[in-house]
């Protein structure tokens, strides 16, 4: 019977209930689906061996290569780098390993031999592909691409950069940030006249940290970005007069204390207290109960860093008896201005706090 | 040809070094960890040793101690990332004869490295 069937397959299909034929035809498409799947898992596995046996074959090279450019007194540097952009820079997998090494090399090496590096970068060619890369649209490889530009101090005309300077990405606005405060002639900071998005906190300790690290020449006057219409990049340049101890600029820090928002106040108060402007308590004590708890806080650690005894006990009164977090810092701040009385103020501030006043 | 000890963890820094000191003519052994390191050390006598300080398994100031209680003559120059001074201070402070920041410039490296083994 099964035998005429095998034969005959139309009417054995014909005479199947239509059940029978569901099940035969959801069974063939599993079995299709799963070796369909297990040949790309072994096809996707395949390739990556073959891409990371192709990377560390690169890389070896390149250790080799490399260390002879620099080091090796006798390496035919013309010729070997035409051979090598000829035999091993024909594919992208290719010319991005040897990028990374580059950089990482450029990472560790100084003087001479970084140099050296910068120069090889462009013979190779490697300047129009990582030009290519800031235009590939991707944000992760125009980050990476203007990071390899500011690493090896590579200079492109201002417009290819300046475009990413307020590009919605974080990290793509920190590396062109990082490219322009790098690669700047005179002012470093030149960017931020052109910057509208806020800057994060993060990219605040980026720069100035980029500042302290990279840029060789003199500080900037940075009071000129204090009228700037982005509140994040005034916070930045009122805490880097006190950082640059920038004293001329006092007199210019002194509106901001009154300045409607709290970020802006705090900083003012913290950065004129760190250039030591002792008037500065004349100034905020008086409104000590006008503002919020951060800025009474703040007031607090200036009076105790600039201040008196007699100073701090016109704040005492201003404070709510029971706002344990002033209360706290205040008794913290009288025990360093009184330390023979130390352990008086330790056993009221017990008693206060076992009756709840 | 005299021998010299690299301890230290990154591949690259490890074949630049490696490259640059046998150009210059000296035989270099590498230990890529403390513990590697350390276990050199019981074994064989070095011209001179040049150190990182963040190392796997033994770090760079237990190796400094180690070596300048077995062997006090044998030269050590820090390699390191650090620009720490107290780290720096630390370093001088256990007897280390040379203390230069990554990133190095392997021409001064190759100087420093020859001087101190005319001096030793």
């Amino acid at each position: 019977m099964f035998y005429m069937y095998f034969f005959d397959f139309d009417s054995f299909w014909s005479e199947l209930l239509w059940i029978m034929k569901f099940n035969i035809l959801l069974s063939l498409f599993f079995t299709i689906f799963a070796i369909g799947f297990f040949i790309a898992i072994i096809w996707i596995r395949i390739y990556k061996n073959l891409r990371n046996e192709k990377k560390k074959e690169q890389h070896e090279l390149l250790i080799e290569f490399l260390n002879s450019f620099l080091f090796d007194e006798d390496f035919e540097k013309e010729k070997e780098i035409r051979k090598f952009k000829e035999e091993h820079l024909r594919s992208s997998l290719e010319i991005k390993v040897t990028i990374k090494e580059i950089l990482h090399f450029h990472e560790n090496l100084k003087g001479e031999s970084a140099r050296e590096l910068e120069a090889l970068f462009s013979k190779l060619g490697l300047v129009e592909y990582i030009l290519l890369d800031l235009k590939r649209g991707s944000w992760y490889t125009t980050a990476r691409a203007i990071n390899a530009l500011s690493e090896l101090c590579i200079v492109v005309p201002d417009h290819q950069i300046e475009i990413y300077l307020n590009d919605p990405r974080n990290e793509v606005r920190q590396q062109s940030q990082l490219y322009s405060l790098k690669l700047a002639n005179e002012n470093p900071l030149q960017f931020l006249n052109k910057t509208v998005r806020p800057l994060t906190t993060w990219q605040q300790i980026y720069i100035e940290n980029a500042l302290k690290n990279f840029y060789k020449g003199p500080p900037p006057d940075f009071s000129q970005w204090l009228d700037h219409e982005l509140l994040s990049v005034v916070e930045f340049s009122i805490r880097m007069i006190a950082r640059y101890n920038q004293f001329e600029h006092i007199q210019k820090l002194l509106p901001f204390i009154k300045h409607q928002s709290d970020i802006i106040r705090w900083e003012a108060i913290n950065s004129l207290s760190s250039l030591e402007y002792t008037e500065l308590l004349e100034l905020i004590i008086p409104d000590f109960k006008k503002n919020s708890r951060l800025i009474k806080l703040e007031i607090l650690e200036a009076v105790n860093k600039l201040g008196s005894h007699e100073e701090l006990k016109r704040i005492g009164d201003q404070i709510n008896t029971t706002d344990w977090e002033l209360r706290i810092k205040y008794l913290n701040i009288e025990q360093g201005f009184l330390p023979d009385k130390k352990e008086r103020i330790y056993s009221q501030f017990m008693l206060e706090k076992q009756f709840g006043i | 040809m005299k021998k010299i000890l690299v301890i230290e963890d990154n591949p690259m820094v490890i074949k630049s070094l490696e490259f640059k000191l046998t150009k210059d003519g000296h035989d270099v052994i590498i230990a890529n960890d403390g513990r590697e390191a350390m276990k050199l050390l019981i074994e064989n006598e070095y011209d001179l040793i040049l150190t990182d300080l963040m190392l796997p398994f033994v770090t760079g100031n237990e190796l400094i101690s180690y070596i300048k209680k077995n062997t006090p003559n044998t030269p050590i120059i820090v390699l390191s990332t650090s620009t720490q001074e107290n780290i720096i201070m630390d370093a001088f402070n256990m007897g280390v004869d040379d203390f230069i920041t990554k990133p190095f410039s392997p021409n001064e490296l190759s100087l420093r490295v020859k001087r101190l083994l005319s001096k030793s």
